[in-house]
């Protein structure tokens, strides 16, 4: 029986090393496993580093690295298919809510928003990176690589952009628009490029980025354009502040006429108040989408515009709603306190309770609060009159 | 008549774990001299086979392993962990199955001699 020496085992595991492996465990059952044949087979006096050579060769057909290499093989595939479960679970189960919600919210039943936002969440960051992931994979050439990854970054910006939207989050637009400029500039010349040069790829080629201009084109043209978008904002805000004049000119009229009469007004003190509430709330949906304290002359002449933000953003808070819950008992017990045509019309407005209040938006209710108080000062001027 | 690598390939997990069920514990050289022994030379494991399969198995949870030196060298040992213990019989059962069919599939005519 050979006896193994210190220098025998370094001088196997450096060639070990050298051949490319890697793994220190790989490395080690190699090393074991020469020894033992060797330990085993060699004669007392045979020559160490022939014997070697000749049964190292038995281990592989060009290094010892294809050792390595297949059992990476043996691990990847298994994660492989671990991944492709994963990604085809999330794919039904994304599939599955975000259909749900859309249904939910044709329906108005609770619950549709968190379905949808569940779905798409799932959507971005499981199914389409796994999904891309794993195309990636496949692939061992490194242009089609290059063009998956070209692909899925569109692909999850597009999602994460309708996410964002129906949110109300910022950046939706940004992301909207990075999928056209990416989809056009970067994906489509790849995709072009790499299909169009085979004979039997050319066709298929040229059709799908036929497709694709013509999509990014139809969604384009539905878009409104930033500038287009500001105008209507600004010309909305005008609208607005238009009206808030017309409020003050009634509430100015009706000073003057309270001041020549020395009549005693039934329901002044309670319109004054109710009145007032109203201005208070108006006033934080200014200052919420405008910015500004209260809606003046120079806010509006200098291409300012309220935002178009969703009420439901600014209820977020829990003292906001508290805010809107009372003002909305005020104004109803106000109107109880009226008898017929005095009442004031609130159907439909976000103050009345049974309105569809995820609707509505800050720059109607802004409206909706100056018509009432209009509505409240026509009342009190149409007593004084008829007094 | 040494068996075609093709024959080995899809049979060497159940090989390894089967040795190991009825073994405990056994490192890599001696899988393959054991198989050797009990197959009269018929399945010679080779290196760039046994290996990658160990490690998959022990990625997979099949298999726990313990390490022992050797004056210089680290010998790693191999056995079968709960897991791996329900996998064999799973695995044997299967093939046992798959026997059967195939004698049935190409009409074998057993030989008991």
């Amino acid at each position: 029986m050979f006896k193994i020496t210190d220098e025998h085992i370094d001088f196997i595991l450096n060639d070990i090393k050298n051949n490319g492996v890697e793994n220190e465990d790989i490395q080690n059952n190699l090393l074991d496993h020469l020894c033992c044949i060797i330990e085993e087979k060699l004669e007392e006096d045979g020559k160490f580093e022939a014997y070697y050579k000749t049964i190292r060769s038995t281990f592989y057909t060009k290094s010892y690295s294809e050792i390595e290499e297949e059992t990476n093989l043996l691990l990847t595939y298994k994660n492989y298919y671990a991944m492709k479960k994963v990604m085809l679970f999330s794919g039904i189960f994304s599939a599955t809510i975000l259909s749900l919600g859309i249904i939910f919210k044709f329906l108005h039943w609770p619950g549709a928003s968190a379905g949808i936002v569940f779905g798409l969440g799932v959507l971005s960051f499981i199914f389409l990176p796994l999904l891309f992931t794993l195309r990636v994979k496949e692939k061992s050439n490194s242009r089609d690589k290059v063009l998956i990854v070209a692909g899925a970054i569109p692909a999850i910006f597009m999602s994460l952009s309708v996410l964002f939207k129906i949110q109300h989050w910022p950046y939706a637009n940004i992301m909207g628009y990075l999928t056209i400029l990416i989809l056009l500039f970067i994906y489509l010349p790849l995709f072009y490029i790499s299909g169009v040069k085979h004979q039997e790829t050319k066709i298929n080629t040229v059709i799908t980025s036929i497709i694709i201009i013509v999509g990014c084109g139809l969604f384009l043209t539905l878009v409104v354009t930033p500038k287009t978008q500001k105008a209507q904002l600004v010309k909305a805000t005008a609208n607005i502040y238009r009206s808030q004049q017309i409020l003050e000119k009634e509430k100015m009229l009706l000073a003057k006429i309270k001041n020549n009469s020395n009549e005693n007004l039934m329901n002044v003190s309670k319109s004054k108040l109710i009145f007032e509430e109203l201005d208070i709330f108006k006033n934080k949906l200014v200052k919420y989408s405008g910015g500004i304290d209260e809606l003046n002359s120079k806010f509006a002449a200098n291409n300012n515009f309220l935002e178009d933000v969703m009420l439901d953003d600014f209820l977020d808070g829990q003292q906001e709603l508290e805010h809107l819950n009372k003002l909305r008992k005020s104004v109803l017990n106000y109107n109880n306190s009226l008898v017929g045509a005095e009442k004031i019309n609130i159907e439909t407005t976000f103050l009345d309770t049974k309105s569809i209040h995820f609707i509505q938006r800050i720059p109607t209710a802004i409206t909706e609060i100056i018509q009432i108080q209009t509505q409240i000062i026509q009342r009190q001027r149409e007593f004084v009159a008829i007094k | 008549m040494i068996y075609s690598s093709e024959l080995i390939k899809g049979t060497l997990k159940t090989i390894i774990l089967k040795l190991l069920k009825d073994n405990k514990r056994m490192y890599g050289y001696e899988i393959t001299q054991k198989v050797k022994v009990l197959t009269s030379g018929k399945i010679q494991l080779t290196e760039g086979a046994l290996y990658p399969s160990l490690h998959a198995l022990e990625a997979d949870g099949l298999l726990t392993t313990e390490t022992e030196y050797i004056g210089k060298r680290v010998r790693k040992y191999y056995s079968l962990s709960q897991q791996g213990k329900i996998e064999t019989k799973q695995k044997v059962n299967e093939f046992s199955d798959f026997v059967n069919t195939m004698v049935f599939l190409l009409d074998i005519k057993i030989n008991f001699a």
